[in-house]
């Protein structure tokens, strides 16, 4: 069991089909003109140079000295191969990657460790293993990627480095590659370790939410978070207060003696313990990937996302998310309360990648199709697609009695990300910038038709808007 | 303790390059012969004199020529300018210039020249005469040069580990011998079609004559011949040089990744507390820092004003970068306080919690031994020459090879082609390629039995899918939320 175990865990484990692949390497190698790399290094190759220079001036003088002395150097360089190859069992050699943990916040750090263990009666004289991460998604903190030494009989060495995950998302970290040289340098092979990639989910910023959890810690926001009660009108509520009348308030509600009384409009207002079930849907079509990788928009839209189902399953709220992109990338999460489903909320959201046309109607024909229920949604998304297509597919949402609330982050407050920007890319961007607002305001248009809101946000008040929507809908009890 | 190995391995070098030039200049070259010229002047001297009269002549000829020529332009040329001129020149300058008289008679063969007589006329004979000289003495030189440069590749590669510099010591010594060996090849090739250079017949043969009297049919005797132990020891120098290349290889990157990350984790701890201790006021001078910026600007950022599209214009991309100008700033002080903080918080409890985590990060444990590094490089080192020598000497001795151990018939090994060197390579080609050939059989021989144990064991199919898509892997379902529950709590 163990060695059973141990053979599938360690890397170095033997394709028949090796011998074949190593021969056509060989014969490729000899078409190339590389086949002295199978057997030599660069040092024995310079040594071999040396070696032809004295062998050819020893027979042109008739020198046995130089003869002799070529051939010390000429065999120096292969004399070693058999006993390398006769003591190389990279079989055991065996190497494996011991991460710290498999799931990660972005920006939080992984302890990387590798452990070379060598289970063979023999040395190997020289070893260089390395560790392969991508530098664009992962940032080497501290210690080293790679190590070069002996490693002895039944022994093991380990080391490790300490990386900083810098994008969201599920990435592979990996392959180990292993070269084993003879200790002179003259001979050497590599390995890439198969089956050493392990995948690594980093899950978004928890910074948010942290900022949160403080305030909330705090009772700063007494009103906004931490208050555990929701507000609903209606009958057989509890009669909760009295405020002024605010516009979309329900006529229904005004308490008109009150109102007659103080000579303005006053409403009544109820509470329960009745949940709203909070939808977000998120664009996650590639245009939302624009900008500089660690601050697209689809980023701040799953931070947005996080932040919402945190605050709203704190407020006993039911949440649940729909991405959307083409045919192919429709995912769905139904909607849940608790804790526990925050987690599932981010395992689900720090999965999604960013890709395929934004295909709107199709998405909300899906989105119909599996969710009905009177909710308050969220979409969040940079509409860009035909202005006819978004009001098509959001007015599907309509009959279902939703609250939507869409969240547009502005396309090129998120893409632009260079400070030093010659004259013709800022001439560029303007124009860009004047051609987008366009289209979001003919949006907005057909939106407010409907009596949905669009809000448009930069990187800055992104959270902010979608917090305060939320509140502002919480406190007019949208979606009851 | 290893970089102490490291040390003795030098030292132990420096002793072998200093061996291998007493073997050199004992036994097999005459430095004698090439420290001076034919004259008894030393080469270095005579060399650079040489060069310092073609330059002077030409300084001395060119001047002149140039004199002449602005007088003869300007238009006052006449017989009291040429007079001027020349006895400026004669008189004057040749003193300045200190030209050897004798030297001069000589390359003019005229006993009775004076420094006063000399003319333009005579400056192309003197500069070919020097050049002549200069050509002599270059041969000799080049041995100096070479003796220099195996000297200061030897000093080199006491510091440096980099076996390129011993191999340029040890083939700048080489050359020494085959230099003269060209030269004399040269002569012979010129003599058998009755061609005869002086000049080449003049070059010095600083090489011993026992350079080509190698005993070759006794072992003993071959071996302790001067000319075959210089060869050894060249090659154990060569030798010793890429042991220490490989001792500094395996051993120096994990020494210096240790002391790196040792420092690293000291100024992190002090950083982090400094941080931890500081945050309020950094965070305070970066807001302080951000309201400066902003009360420059006069109007406010704010994605309503660009979308109602009144009062003065809005410069979107202006007003993008002002704010990333902000953000930089603000970038600057807390974000990297704020990762120094989190980072040192991050290493206490990784140390805390992974006893080795220290070990590992610095790879402490890694170095290899010296006591084992000593024990390898010992048999390794002494296996390997053992093993050259033998080969060596059958390779050289293809008479006693043939006739010994293959047992060829005496019309084969009697015969005059067995004593000529190009017999050597008849038996050089094979035995080079038994090696390549026979590593790669074991290669094969070992990975077919590790086949067939494992197909025995019935295993194979699991090993094949670990390297690939044999068998579909089955993918165990986690309850994530409690997992995803634990890194949460680990972060906060």
């Amino acid at each position: 069991m163990f060695l059973s175990q141990s053979l599938k865990k360690f890397r170095y484990q033997f394709n028949p089909n090796n011998i074949l692949f190593l021969w056509f390497n060989i014969l490729k190698k000899f078409k190339e003109k590389k086949w002295w790399s199978y057997i030599l290094g660069g040092k024995g190759r310079t040594l071999i140079l040396f070696a032809v220079f004295f062998l050819t001036a020893g027979f042109a003088f008739v020198n046995y000295f130089l003869i002799f002395f070529a051939v010390l150097l000429l065999f120096s360089t292969i004399i070693s191969l058999p006993i390398f190859y006769y003591k190389m069992n990279v079989e055991e050699l065996r190497v494996h990657r011991e991460l710290e943990k498999e799931k990660v916040f972005k920006d939080d750090f992984v302890h990387v460790k590798v452990v070379i263990e060598n289970i063979g009666r023999n040395s190997f004289d020289f070893i260089e293993i390395r560790d392969s991460y991508n530098p664009q998604l992962f940032r080497l903190i501290l210690g080293e990627n790679f190590i070069s030494t002996r490693i002895g009989p039944k022994s093991t060495i380990k080391f490790s480095y300490v990386l900083e995950p810098r994008v969201r998302g599920e990435y592979a970290l990996g392959p180990l590659s292993v070269i084993v040289k003879d200790r002179l340098g003259f001979n050497s092979v590599e390995r890439i370790v198969p089956d050493s990639v392990t995948d690594i989910l980093i899950y978004p910023p928890y910074e948010d939410i942290k900022r949160i959890e403080i305030l909330g810690s705090k009772r700063s926001l007494q009103l906004n978070y931490g208050v555990q009660r929701s507000k609903q009108k209606g009958l057989g509520s509890e009669f909760y207060g009295m405020r002024k009348y605010v516009f979309g308030d329900q006529f229904r509600l005004i308490d008109w003696k009150a109102s007659a009384r103080s000579q303005t409009l006053i409403v009544k207002e109820y509470e329960s313990e009745r949940d709203v079930t909070v939808m977000i849907i998120v664009d996650s079509s590639d245009t939302m990937a624009g900008g500089a990788i660690e601050n697209t928009k689809f980023e701040y839209a799953i931070r947005a996302c996080m932040l919402l189902t945190k605050v709203a399953l704190t407020r006993r709220d039911n949440v649940g998310v729909f991405t959307f992109s083409d045919k192919k990338n429709l995912n769905f999460l139904k909607p849940d309360g608790g804790e526990e489903h925050f987690y599932q909320v981010l395992d689900f959201v720090a999965r999604i990648k960013p890709q395929g046309k934004c295909k709107f109607i199709e998405a909300m024909d899906h989105f119909t199709k599996r969710f009905q229920k009177r909710s308050l949604i969220f979409l969040i998304s940079d509409l860009e697609a035909n202005p006819k297509d978004i009001s098509q597919a959001i007015k599907k949402l309509v009959p279902f009695n939703h609250s939507i609330i869409v969240i547009n982050p502005f396309s090129p407050w998120f893409e632009i990300h260079e400070i030093d920007l010659s004259s013709t890319d800022k001439g560029l961007a303007e124009a860009i910038s004047e051609e987008m607002m366009e289209h979001i305001l003919t949006i907005r248009h057909g939106l407010r038709n409907l009596g949905i809101n669009l809000i448009t946000c930069g990187p800055d008040d992104m959270m902010n808007q979608v917090l305060s929507n939320y509140m502002e809908a919480k406190k007019k009890g949208k979606a009851y | 303790m290893v970089r102490i190995y490291l040390l003795v391995l030098k030292i132990i070098n420096v002793a072998i390059f200093f061996w291998l030039f007493l073997i050199f200049f004992n036994s097999i070259f005459h430095f004698d012969e090439v420290i001076t010229t034919a004259d008894n002047e030393l080469v270095i001297l005579a060399f650079f004199g040489a060069i310092r009269n073609i330059f002077s002549y030409i300084i001395f000829g060119g001047g002149m020529i140039i004199a002449f020529a602005c007088a003869i332009l300007l238009g006052f040329y006449n017989n009291y300018i040429y007079r001027l001129i020349d006895v400026f020149f004669r008189r004057y300058l040749t003193s300045w210039f200190s030209f050897d008289v004798e030297h001069i008679q000589e390359l003019l063969g005229n006993d009775t020249f004076e420094l006063q007589d000399l003319g333009l006329q005579h400056i192309p004979t003197l500069i070919m005469g020097e050049t002549e000289v200069l050509f002599n003495d270059l041969y000799l030189f080049i041995f100096q040069v070479l003796i220099v440069v195996s000297i200061i590749y030897a000093i080199r590669a006491f510091y440096s580990s980099d076996p390129k510099h011993s191999l340029v010591a040890a083939g700048a010594i080489m050359l020494m011998i085959i230099i003269p060996l060209m030269v004399e090849g040269l002569r012979s090739m010129m003599s058998l079609i009755n061609i005869h250079i002086t000049y080449l017949d003049e070059m010095v043969n600083p090489i011993d004559p026992s350079l080509d009297q190698i005993p070759l049919d006794d072992f003993f005797a071959f071996m302790a011949s001067p000319i075959i132990s210089f060869a050894i020891i060249s090659y154990i120098y060569l030798e010793i040089a890429f042991q220490i290349n490989y001792t500094n290889t395996v051993t120096k990157p994990s020494l210096e990744r240790s002391d790196r990350l040792e420092a690293q984790l000291d100024i992190l701890s002090r950083e982090s507390y400094f941080v931890t201790a500081n945050i309020d006021k950094i965070k305070q001078e970066a807001k302080e820092k951000i309201q400066e910026m902003e009360s420059e600007q006069k109007e406010g950022i704010a994605i309503g004003k660009f979308f109602a599209k009144t009062g003065k214009r809005f410069s979107y991309v202006k007003e993008m970068i002002e704010k990333k100008k902000l953000e930089e700033e603000e970038k600057k002080l807390v974000t990297a306080a704020s990762k120094t903080r989190r980072l040192g918080r991050y290493v206490d409890r990784l140390f805390r919690e992974d006893s080795e985590a220290r070990d590992t990060l610095t790879a402490s444990s890694s170095s290899p031994r010296s006591r084992n590094l000593l024990t390898s490089t010992l048999f390794n080192f002494t296996y390997r020459l053992g093993l050259l020598l033998i080969i060596s000497f059958i390779i050289i001795h293809p008479h006693w090879f043939l006739g010994s151990i293959l047992h060829l018939p005496p019309a084969i090994t009697e015969s005059v082609a067995i004593y000529s060197p190009e017999i050597i390579i008849i038996i050089l080609g094979p035995i080079m390629l038994l090696f390549p050939v026979i590593s790669k059989l074991i290669s094969f021989i070992k990975h077919r039995n590790l086949i067939i144990r494992l197909q025995q064991e019935g295993r194979i199919k699991e090993i094949l899918a670990s390297v690939g898509d044999y068998v579909k892997k089955e993918e165990l379902e986690t309850p994530i939320e409690e997992e995803a529950k634990e890194i949460a709590t680990e972060s906060t």
